[in-house]
């Protein structure tokens, strides 16, 4: 795992180094692609402070209530990703390992632990990775953006805020 | 009760094959082998099973059909969209919809029907020399193709959400007109884009497809057609691998088809691929290129009101004003239309995260969207994207926005703001991540003349992919002749979007229909004579 990060970790800091917009498939690593299930496994509390800090109040005050909803959508997330192409799936793979890497995420803006974290300070990281004039970066918020929200507003329980009322009922 | 035509016929003895579920190889012979079952295929098996060929149809995506089409977004996108609704160009910053399963888009599209723009089909003859393609030559196939899928003037009224487009062209004096739908007896439900659940779209999925199936022809779903093998300057057959599960994970069944002619109908960036991993000839380097997206903003407005833009029929009205305000080949042209807006599409869709975001959901029922379809493909400057093979074969589309494209995009925004203020918005929302919202037209004007539009900061779509295996009649310029023959191998025959020379400038089903329809006439005409 470490030597698969580490190719990853130095494509990184050349591509940032180089102030260059490059496009996640050249910091690939070797091996095959990985099922959804096991990537969102591997990294579920970093995709759960994500949520929380992307999702806001979306999610449930209720302390217990928010921690299921956190879980159902790294469930959802690892199903969405399940059924992406195995390049894609590779690259999703790719960026969860460069965040999990402490050097590495620093470099990208976040020096912090994922288990625990401070929910504004990981708010304030995203948002910089969106408004980065780096096309890496803003990627990477984007990747983040869609699965974590996708899964979100996919489940019926959530529409009922947004004033959806779900499908008609068909005779 | 609604009635399943395609279960009922499954259910009869049709001829369908789940590669996914074989347990040993397969091998298959044919007169005709379609690859994929889209606008382009769908219509070439009908016309070729008619003439008494025998046709095996080959689609990577699934068999579904009406009973499984329960309007739910985390059920249409993975299983009927190419890349579950998120394919994207290599950059990220332009994300396709596409269809992938039994009928291609035309089982996930919103039922907008136009013909080939006049212009359009002029600057193919003047540019490519296609020079046959006038619009009185191709009138009689869209005439058929319109009366096959029951192409007619939608007389119902407009849903909110399209009548806002109308009402603020009316207010400006930009006109704004009614669009045809291909449906016959529609519930104006509004999701056509998660498959029909009615049949009342006349998809490909409900009208070729049985034609052909009725006749004898082979449906081999969820098989990826991965190489066609060459013989002698011919093509001898196709090697197809079975896929596993519902996604992209492929099995170790393979299936084989052999045919006297073979029609690539994978749609644009999936056919050109098949071509590319097959090494198909190439001598000009044309394979790839050139294929357009109709690149496509977005402008959010709440309007203070009702809008419920997920309920009617989705697409109902259009403006192509801006398409007709400059010469087709000066500054990019745009068509103005409204999508349907759902949760999952509109959230990811939407910009900003956390409490901006949260308060944009939460406002959907009252908001309205306008995009803006910009007509890629007839200026120097708009060359389109280049399709090009990852390391295990799959296809990307690498599509640079460029300054000629954000030009146009910029006054696309302006102008679906204008519209949507003078329909009564009291915010509007061009999609970029930096517009918070204009809460006037002066404000946005100010606003959006100071800001630099970007690739991923400036939201782009697309839901029409046209181009790559481009017809021409100079083998130079393009892989195939004005009649989807293959420029350099006899048995191979290109039909879909992927053949059109530059952007269609309207939504591109019927232009696949008509051109295919005459193409694969042509074809049985020219198998029959031998």
């Amino acid at each position: 795992m470490w030597s698969r990060r580490r190719v990853i970790f130095v494509g990184v800091v050349g591509a940032l180094a180089a102030g260059a917009a490059v496009v996640l498939p050249r910091l690939g690593s070797s091996g095959g692609a990985p099922a959804g299930t096991a990537v969102v496994a591997e990294h579920a509390d970093m995709l759960r402070t994500v949520a929380a800090a992307l999702l806001g109040s979306a999610l449930p005050a209720d302390a217990d209530a928010r921690v299921r909803e956190l879980s159902r959508v790294v469930t959802a997330t690892g199903a969405l990703i399940s059924n992406l192409p195995p390049s894609t799936r590779k690259e999703i793979a790719d960026l969860f390992g460069l965040l999990a890497l402490k050097p590495a995420r620093a470099l990208l803006g976040y020096s912090g632990d994922w288990a625990g974290a401070d929910i504004p300070a990981v708010a304030t990281f995203l948002g910089g990775l969106r408004d980065s004039s780096i096309g890496l970066k803003q990627q990477a918020y984007f990747a983040l953006h869609d699965l974590v929200i996708g899964s979100f507003y996919a489940e019926p329980g959530t529409w009922a805020a947004t004033g959806y009322p779900g499908p008609p009922k068909l005779a | 009760m609604i009635n399943d035509p395609i279960r009922e016929g499954i259910a009869k003895g049709w001829l369908h094959i789940d590669a996914s579920q074989l347990g040993k190889d397969a091998v298959l012979e044919a007169d005709v082998c379609i690859i994929g079952t889209g606008a382009g295929g769908g219509i070439a098996a009908d016309v070729l099973s008619d003439t008494g060929l025998k046709v095996v149809m080959i689609e990577e995506g699934m068999l579904r059909s009406s009973t499984d089409f329960r309007m739910l977004e985390s059920e249409a996108y993975p299983t009927l969209y190419q890349e579950s609704a998120s394919r994207k160009t290599a950059d990220k910053a332009i994300n396709i919809l596409q269809g992938r399963t039994v009928g291609g888009s035309t089982t996930v599209n919103w039922t907008t029907s136009f013909r080939t723009p006049s212009p359009t089909l002029k600057f193919w003859r003047e540019r490519f020399g296609l020079t046959e393609l006038t619009d009185e030559h191709m009138a009689g196939w869209f005439q058929l193709a319109e009366k096959l899928t029951n192409i007619t003037d939608w007389a119902v009224p407009p849903n909110e959400n399209n009548a806002v487009l109308e009402r603020g062209g009316n207010k400006l004096g930009i006109k704004v007109e009614r669009i045809r739908r291909n449906v016959k007896g529609c519930y104006n439900l509004g999701y056509c884009g998660m498959g029909c659940p009615t049949n009342a779209k006349q998809s490909m999925l409900v009208t070729t497809i049985p034609a052909a199936l009725s006749r004898g022809a082979v449906l081999v779903s969820r098989a990826r057609a991965e190489k066609l093998v060459f013989a002698g300057g011919r093509v001898s057959s196709v090697d197809c691998v079975a896929m596993q599960g519902t996604g992209y994970d492929v099995g170790n069944v393979r299936v084989r088809v052999t045919a006297k002619h073979f029609i690539v109908a994978g749609g644009a960036i999936n056919s050109p691929a098949l071509l590319m991993r097959s090494k198909a000839p190439d001598p000009h380097g044309r394979l790839g290129r050139r294929t357009f997206l109709h690149p496509s903003l977005l402008s959010g407005a709440d309007m203070g009101n009702r809008v419920e833009g997920w309920q009617g029929a989705p697409q109902t009205t259009y403006s192509d004003h801006y398409l007709s305000t400059h010469a087709i080949d000066g500054p990019m042209g745009f068509k103005l239309e409204v999508p349907p807006v759902h949760p999952v599409l509109y959230a990811i869709t939407v910009n900003g995260m956390s409490e901006h975001h949260r308060a944009r959901i939460t406002n959907m029922p009252n908001t309205q969207v306008t995009i803006a379809l910009c007509r890629d493909g007839f200026h120097a400057d708009s060359e389109g994207g280049s399709v090009k093979l990852l390391g295990d074969g799959f296809p990307q589309l690498d599509y640079k926005l460029n300054g000629y494209f954000f030009e146009a995009a910029k006054r696309a925004l302006l102008a679906m703001a204008e519209i949507q203020f003078a329909a009564g918005a009291k915010e509007v929302f061009p999609v970029d991540e930096r517009i918070s919202g204009y809460r006037t037209w002066d404000a946005a004007k100010a606003g959006l003349a100071a800001l630099d539009l970007k690739p991923l900061s400036t939201r782009v779509g697309s839901a029409h992919v046209m181009g790559g295996c481009t017809m021409a009649r100079d083998e130079k310029e393009g892989v195939v002749n004005v009649y989807g023959r293959h420029h350099q191998v006899e048995n191979l025959s290109v039909m879909d979007g992927s053949v059109f020379p530059t952007s269609i400038g309207a939504n591109p089903q019927l232009s696949i229909y008509g051109l295919a329809w005459r193409n694969a006439a042509r074809l049985a005409g020219d198998m029959r004579r031998g």
